[in-house]
This record gives structure tokens, C-alpha cells and sequence, in this order.
């Protein structure tokens, strides 16, 4: 009889263990580098504080907007030597070589010019905007380990990197801190690590760029999913949109027939890069590029159709109208 | 003997509970239909969407700047904001807890409780 009652001793820790274990989550939201930011843990607490300070020292070196922060006075001195940022633009640089200059984080003063980080937005004249061009191309940085430096007038931006990269590093601290499931959201920029706790796959749904909803959903675990799109960024005059991604051949706001490009992979940073890579190619190159690089995508075109790389065909499940409109590509 | 056998009692009825409470403390969780406005990590507004029957709107006037919110049965949007880039009013509808709406120059965030739809949206 005692022994019974020691089974149900131990029935009872172990159903109250599990309340206060690692089946309930850790939450955290907060705002940061302009965007709206949520991790979701199940594991070490501490990870959320730690987690959000990282973001917040990445974010005082690698922001263009804020005076005096390490990247500002990079553009406007033309040299640094600090080693986060020369780190972060030789792994550019690789990315830029391999979409063949279509991703490029010298773009930045065509984007200033533009006004898409001071909200004071105009449209640039044909001049203008191939004047800019002349300043743009990422072969034109030289750096060693020690120093990086600019030509005169140039200037970088890791908009289109620097969630990516923190992503990243967030995986890396999860990982040192032995949690095993969790899902970061780093304004849209989603990592999902291992599985739920209940031993399934996470769901990662795609917005839909078109209107409201999804254009699908899909499965994933240790991925990260990135969505790039002029949909939520842009600005309107005499009836036309200006979106705020930027084709560095032309210094213009890409005129893509892709209404979004999201990338999935297990590199952050290269899922974030090449997203604003394929968005400024469009579908044609999208498609031959993404026929020779390790990556998953989806391509959601401006009238509806959606395309899938063969490793998501029966991943990817469509959602609603898009469900007649989704095939997978095939080269 | 006796003894033993009141201690099990007691103990299987002391389960009995644990498992219950947990199964109503995960349901309810579940349910969503709360929706509650943030402006700066502070909750400045909540509202139990299933209750609504009549439409209404509620202005939050943030430091930052001013949103109009339409509030329906079952859902909730940014009807008007005088935010430079009106991502919010976007947005549309929210009626799950999947997305939430986001004003990032008014730092305000709408909410559902999740309701388990997707873990993450990327956008």
C-alpha cells in the first residue's frame, strides 16, 4: 500500500512539474529597429531579457538613423573599423556576388534620397535617380580585417539585413541556452526552433500581400521564414505607389511583377538578402536563380498566382483563392 | 489499513482536481475573443468581442498621435489614424490571434489571444 501511495505521489509531481515546465510559454514583445518585434520560448526565462538586450546592442551599431551610432558615422566619415559592421557587409558582399548585384547595401543613398527613412518622400526625376546609380555597387567598398572604407558620397544600409542577422544570433543564444523550441518574430521575419513542445511541427503562415489573410501556410522546424514585398511600405503620388524597396541598377523603387518574396532556409540573414534580392528580379530570374541556390521559396506574383520551389510541394498547403492558383516550379 | 486507504482517497481526489483545473485554466486560454490595445507595452483599452452587439468606435489618443477603432462582433480595426505611413488602417480586420495590428509610429499594438491557428506570420 505504500507504494501505491508513492505511484501517486509521483503521478502528482509529475503532472504538476509539467504545468510550470517547459510546456508553458515565454512570451516577450517590445519594439525595435522600426518594427514590432515578439519572441515566444519554451525553456530558459531568461533568454527574453537577454534576447531583447542583443537586439537593442545590435541595433545602436547597425542603425542609419540613429546620429552617432557606429553605421552613421561610417556614412558620413567614409571609414570604420568596427568589427560587427565589417563582419556584417563581407557576408553582403558574398550575397551580393551571388544574386549578381540584385541585393546590394549600397543602395542607401538612392533610399535617403528617396525619403523612405525620413518619411519626407519624393519622386525622383530620371537624372536623378541615374546620377545616384554612380554611387551604388558594392565592389566599390574596400576593407580588410581591420578597416572598411567608402568612396566619397557612398553610403550602406542594412534594412534589408540587419533582422536577419540578429536572427541569427538570437538561434545561437537559444541554442547555448539549451532551449529547443521556440519562434522568433522579428517584424514578419519569423524563426521557428525545433518542434512544439507537443512534438509537432510549427505553422508558419504567409500574408497574404494582395489583401487580407494568407496565401498559405507551412510547416517547419530550426527555419527561418522571410517575407520581402512593397506592400507595407510605400508611398502614393498622382495615383502611382512608390514601394520602398530599391533596384540598385535603376536607384528607382523596384518595378517587380512580384507582389511578394518570401524565402525559407536555415540561414537567417541569407533568407532575409535573398527575399529582397527576388523581390527587385522578379518572377523570370527569380525562378533561374532560385534554381541553383540550397533555398525554398514561395513567389506570389501581382495577379495571384503563387510558385513554389519542389521542396515545398506538400509543405506549402494554399489557402482560399490561391489554392487554383499555386503550382511548383519545374526547370 | 484503514488510514492508508483515506490517504489514497484523499490523494486521487487532490489529482482529480489538478487535472481538472489544468483542463479549464488551457480551454479558456484558448477561447480568444478578447482583443486588447497596447500603446507602449501598456494595455490601455480591452474589449470581449463576442459580447458586441452593436458597432462602435473608440479613439485612443496615444503621445504619439491618434487611432479610431471600429469594434464589430468578432472583430476589430483601425477605422482612421492620422500616422504618417496607415499600415494599421491596412491592415483590416483582425478577428484571430495570429496577426496582430500594428501602429509602429503610434506604438500601438491590437491583439486576439491566440486561438491556435499559425505559431508565426511572415510578412
Amino acid at each position: 500500500m505504500k507504494k501505491t501511495l508513492l505511484v501517486f505521489f509521483i503521478v502528482l509531481l509529475l503532472v504538476l512539474s509539467a504545468c510550470t515546465h517547459s510546456s508553458t510559454p515565454r512570451e516577450t514583445e517590445f519594439f525595435a529597429m522600426d518594427t514590432f518585434m515578439s519572441f515566444v520560448v519554451y525553456g530558459d526565462e531568461s533568454f527574453l531579457t537577454e534576447g531583447e538586450n542583443l537586439i537593442r546592442e545590435y541595433e545602436s551599431v547597425l542603425s542609419a538613423t540613429q546620429p552617432g551610432s557606429p553605421l552613421s558615422l561610417l556614412n558620413k566619415t567614409g571609414t570604420t573599423d568596427n568589427q560587427i559592421i565589417i563582419d556584417l557587409v563581407s557576408r553582403c558582399s558574398e550575397i551580393s556576388a551571388l544574386t549578381n548585384g540584385y541585393f546590394d547595401i549600397t543602395v542607401y543613398p538612392a533610399v535617403y534620397e528617396w525619403g523612405f527613412t525620413t518619411d519626407n518622400h519624393r519622386v525622383l526625376t530620371k537624372e536623378e535617380s541615374d546620377e545616384l546609380t554612380k554611387l551604388i555597387g558594392y565592389q566599390k567598398i574596400t576593407r580588410n580585417e581591420e578597416r572598411l572604407t567608402l568612396q566619397p558620397s557612398m553610403m550602406i544600409d542594412f534594412g534589408a539585413v540587419a533582422k536577419g542577422y540578429c536572427t541569427d544570433k538570437l538561434v545561437e543564444l537559444l541554442r547555448e541556452k539549451n532551449i529547443s523550441s521556440a519562434v522568433l518574430n522579428l517584424g514578419g521575419n519569423v524563426y521557428a526552433l525545433g518542434r512544439k513542445p507537443n512534438g509537432s511541427k510549427w505553422e508558419i503562415g504567409i500574408k497574404n500581400p494582395l489583401g487580407e489573410k494568407y496565401v498559405g501556410t507551412l510547416e517547419g522546424e530550426d527555419v527561418a521564414v522571410v517575407t520581402s514585398g512593397a506592400y507595407q511600405r510605400y508611398f502614393e503620388r498622382g495615383g502611382v505607389k512608390y514601394g520602398h524597396i530599391l533596384d540598385p541598377f535603376t536607384a528607382r523603387p523596384a518595378e517587380s511583377d512580384l507582389a511578394s518574396a518570401t524565402v525559407i532556409g536555415p540561414n537567417a540573414l541569407l533568407c532575409d538578402a535573398l527575399s529582397t534580392a527576388l523581390f527587385v528580379m522578379g518572377l523570370d530570374k527569380s525562378i533561374s536563380f532560385l534554381q541553383n541556390v540550397d533555398v525554398q521559396a514561395v513567389l506570389v506574383t501581382e495577379n495571384g498566382e503563387v510558385f513554389l520551389t519542389p521542396g515545398l510541394d506538400g509543405v506549402f498547403r494554399s489557402e482560399g483563392d490561391f489554392k487554383d492558383k499555386t503550382q511548383v516550379i519545374s526547370w | 489499513m484503514v488510514k492508508t486507504r483515506v490517504f489514497v482517497a484523499i490523494i486521487l481526489v487532490v489529482l482529480v482536481v489538478a487535472v481538472v483545473l489544468t483542463v479549464v485554466f488551457f480551454t479558456r486560454k484558448t477561447e480568444g475573443t478578447t482583443a486588447r490595445v497596447y500603446v507602449d507595452g501598456e494595455l490601455v483599452y480591452s474589449v470581449d468581442l463576442s459580447s458586441v452587439d452593436e458597432p462602435y468606435e473608440k479613439i485612443i489618443e496615444t503621445p504619439y498621435g491618434t487611432n479610431i477603432l471600429k469594434i464589430e462582433q468578432g472583430r476589430i480595426c483601425v477605422s482612421d489614424a492620422d500616422c504618417p505611413d496607415q499600415v494599421c488602417v491596412e491592415t483590416g480586420w483582425l478577428e484571430n490571434g495570429s496577426v496582430p495590428i500594428v501602429c509602429l509610429p503610434h506604438k500601438l499594438v491590437i491583439k486576439i489571444e491566440k486561438n491556435g491557428e499559425v505559431d508565426a506570420v511572415a510578412e
